[in-house]
């Protein structure tokens, strides 16, 4: 009997996966998620809420959540928000460090033990606002597009995704103004993936709100204006998709870079220089998100 | 990726095809670049013949953005592993270029070869063979534009091997070291070894001393960042290693640095161990990939242990003193063979104890000859392996006895019981007897009677006198 208490006592289960680990652990050995998040959730005693920003590779998921951090934690919107651990400033740190110097931040590696996880509390600065627990996790672009090819792949998505109070859907607006139909089709197929997630009974909506944020706006100025009438134009595939299947979405528009300069290097890559920062709607999503949580 | 060593799920090696055989492989690239599919990592490639869960574990085992050890252009790591279904995936890594979205850093490149595992005794058991012949047949230059289905690869098997490289890294990681790390790697614990230079002959030293049968089962990878979710049992890794030992911390991955870290934990040999590291000791690689490569499917550790012994024995031939080989031969030769392996082992066995014994005694005095007869007629009836080298011993003895000092030697037949022995050496004692009748002519009178005596004690032997 003492054994079994003690060995209980050692064991962490995580946050994401439930999979139990020792407690010296740093990584969970399931899905690869920090276990700094299970210490942090432990005392807070909340439990907490998990948003998802999913996208393609290359959409801007990493600039667009180490935005959203960093307006946040300067109480942006009036919110009040405290960053548990100082593993949560690394993702932040990482893109506002690389913007000042004129460089988009490196790609995310697939490998998720990799990845930049954030934990806040969030509050709005208003009398009795309700605290929310947030964990957010900075994933590959590549890893959701192999999850969400052959599900099961990755069970840190998988187990994430499950578990996702809401979700930020990241869409190239840019590359569909365009024309190109890859944005849309990606986005299509994250939504299907979402649908199987959050499914409930046969033909009931999804509840889970879910912003779809059409990033890169500023190179499609209409999109800031009419966000939707821009969605049902261009991605109509999923426009049609969250108006079947999805209880609670809402379209955004966002940008994240001012200006941009376009350099070539020896090997004939277009290199895009960021020249000045220029964020605007990013909170928005998040902001709705809340709302619909409250 | 499942892994069991106890010899129940190996496959049995098949003999190798003649070395000019070319080996048929699918294959497979994944790299970040921009398609119509999308961009960043992906599989932009992938031969026919590769099913859509080979592809998945393949896009899970290779490395992504900042993957590799290492960040200069010149950059380069290999894996080994098995996929489900059980084919074998050898896989090289490079950087090619700029990371094509202008985002820093360099673009990995990845061709993974897949081949069945009985194509894997073309290759002597040995992935680095086959990376060896994927580097040379222009394999590890990356491709960016390749077809989206493009056919499967042809891989020759006649590697060069660099057997003084693999010595090298030996010395310098030191046998107590690499013994550590086998013993390891042959129970399936997951192991990360830091190196300062280049891992990959280190690892392959290592991996050239599991058994064969075993080596499919034992993934491996050389030059890769080290993520737990790639489950390599032992992966080679060089530069620093605190996000590393970070990542490991309540996991059962063990972190080692044979360069750096002292001397290994104290671990006990046994015979397999005692073996392999007698041969990194003795910088005779090569021997030890050809005996490893010998191994039958059953790999117990039982087995192993036997095998191991019959292969130290024979090496410690060449020092041993007679009564030692006799002891020996009492010891290994009394055994029944499990398998033919062992049944070849213990026959080399024989043979080389009987040569090297042969040499002692053909050099013997009266008193050396005479002093280990006794253990040598206990041999005869231990087993038909120790019966035939009694045999051929004993005849020796009495032969060197009988041109030596013919009443000795007639004395030492007195004392053979062993009928199917008497058969057997039934020419030898009638030498003895003619050159004890050839003696008894000239001896005196007195020594004559008890020789007589001698000559008239054994009926059984009646059909032997002259």
């Amino acid at each position: 009997m003492t054994t079994e208490t003690e060995t209980a006592a050692e064991t962490q289960y995580c946050l994401i996966c439930e999979h139990g680990n020792p407690s010296e652990a740093v990584l969970c050995a399931h899905c690869y998620a920090p276990m700094a998040l299970i210490h942090d959730a432990i005392r807070q005693n909340r439990e907490p809420c998990i948003i998802s920003v999913i996208g393609d590779s290359n959409v801007g998921k990493t600039v667009y959540l180490g935005f959203l951090l960093d307006m946040l934690s300067k109480r942006a919107g009036d919110f009040e928000a405290v960053p548990k651990g100082a593993y949560s400033i690394n993702l932040q740190q990482t893109v506002i460090g690389h913007l000042q110097r004129r460089q988009f931040p490196p790609k995310t590696p697939s490998e998720a033990d990799q990845w930049h996880w954030a934990y806040y509390q969030v509050a709005r600065r208003v009398r009795n606002a309700p605290w929310f627990d947030l964990v957010m996790p900075d994933m590959a672009g590549e890893t959701l597009a192999a999850e969400v090819e052959s599900p099961k792949t990755h069970v840190v998505i998988e187990n994430l995704l499950s578990k996702t109070a809401g979700c930020l859907v990241l869409i190239d607006a840019a590359a569909a103004a365009l024309g190109s139909p890859q944005p849309d089709l990606f986005g299509l197929k994250l939504m299907t993936y979402l649908d199987q997630m959050f499914a409930g009974k046969r033909g009931e909506k999804i509840h889970n709100p879910v912003a779809v944020v059409l990033c890169k706006a500023d190179y499609c100025p209409q999109c800031f204006d009419a966000p939707r009438v821009f969605a049902e134009t261009n991605l109509n595939r999923v426009w049609n998709f969250c108006e079947s299947r999805l209880a609670n979405v809402e379209f955004f528009a966002t940008s994240m870079i001012g200006s941009l300069g376009f350099g070539g290097d020896e090997e004939g890559n277009v290199v895009p220089i960021p020249l000045h920062t220029a964020p605007r709607g990013i909170l928005e999503p998040f902001e709705w998100i809340l709302s619909c949580l409250e | 990726m499942d892994f069991e060593l106890s010899g129940v799920t190996v496959t049995r090696p098949v003999v190798a095809p003649a070395c000019d055989a070319a080996v048929p492989c699918d294959q497979a690239i994944f790299t970040s670049v921009r398609t119509p599919m999308g961009e960043g990592y992906r599989i932009i490639a992938a031969s026919a013949g590769l099913k859509p869960e080979e592809k998945t574990a393949i896009a899970k085992q290779s490395p992504s953005h900042g993957g590799l050890c290492g960040s200069g252009e010149e950059t380069k790591a290999v894996a080994f592993y098995k996929l489900p279904g059980g084919r074998l995936c050898a896989a090289l890594s490079c950087t090619a270029g700029k990371e094509h979205s202008g985002r820093g850093g360099l673009r990995i490149y990845t061709r993974a070869v897949v081949f069945d595992g009985e194509s894997f005794c073309t290759f002597a058991y040995n992935p680095f063979n086959v990376f060896r012949v994927m580097e040379s047949g222009g394999l590890g230059t990356p491709e960016l534009k390749p077809e989206k289905t493009p056919p499967g690869v042809q891989l020759p098997t006649n590697p060069t091997k660099r057997e003084e490289e693999t010595a090298a890294a030996v010395a310098r990681a030191g046998v107590d070291w690499l013994g550590y790390i086998l013993r390891a790697a042959r129970s399936g614990e997951r192991l990360v070894v830091a190196c300062e230079d280049p891992p990959h002959c280190l690892v392959e030293a290592v991996f050239l001393g599991i058994p064969a049968p075993m080596r499919q089962n034992v993934s491996l990878a050389c030059g890769l960042k080290f993520s737990i979710g790639r489950a390599f049992i032992l992966a080679g890794v060089t530069g620093d290693t605190a996000a590393t030992e970070r990542i490991i911390r309540g996991h059962p991955v063990v972190l080692v640095r044979p360069n750096a870290d002292g001397s290994p934990p104290k671990f006990e040999y046994d015979e397999w161990q005692r073996m392999v590291s007698d041969h990194w000791t003795e910088a005779t690689a090569r021997e030890l990939q050809e005996f490893t490569a010998r191994v039958s499917p059953d790999c117990s550790p039982a087995a192993l242990e036997r095998i191991a012994a019959l292969r130290n024995d024979a090496r410690r031939v060449a020092t041993a003193k007679p009564a030692g080989l006799l002891q020996l031969v009492a010891r290994r030769l009394a055994q029944a063979d499990a398998d033919e392996l062992e049944c070849n082992l213990r026959k080399e066995l024989a043979g080389t104890i009987r040569m090297r014994l042969e040499r002692i005694w053909s050099q013997a005095s009266e008193t050396e000859l005479t002093a280990h007869w006794p253990a040598l007629l206990a041999l005869a009836p231990k087993s038909p392996e120790a019966f035939r080298l009694a045999v051929a011993l004993i005849g020796l003895v009495l032969r060197r006895l009988a041109v030596m000092s013919p009443v000795a030697a007639l004395e030492c037949t007195q004392e053979i019981s062993h009928a199917q022995v008497l058969r057997a050496i039934n020419a030898d004692l009638r030498d003895v007897r003619a050159a004890v009748e050839r003696w008894l002519l000239q001896a005196d009178p007195s020594q004559a009677r008890h020789v007589e005596k001698l000559l008239a004690k054994r009926p059984g032997t009646d059909g032997c006198t002259a």
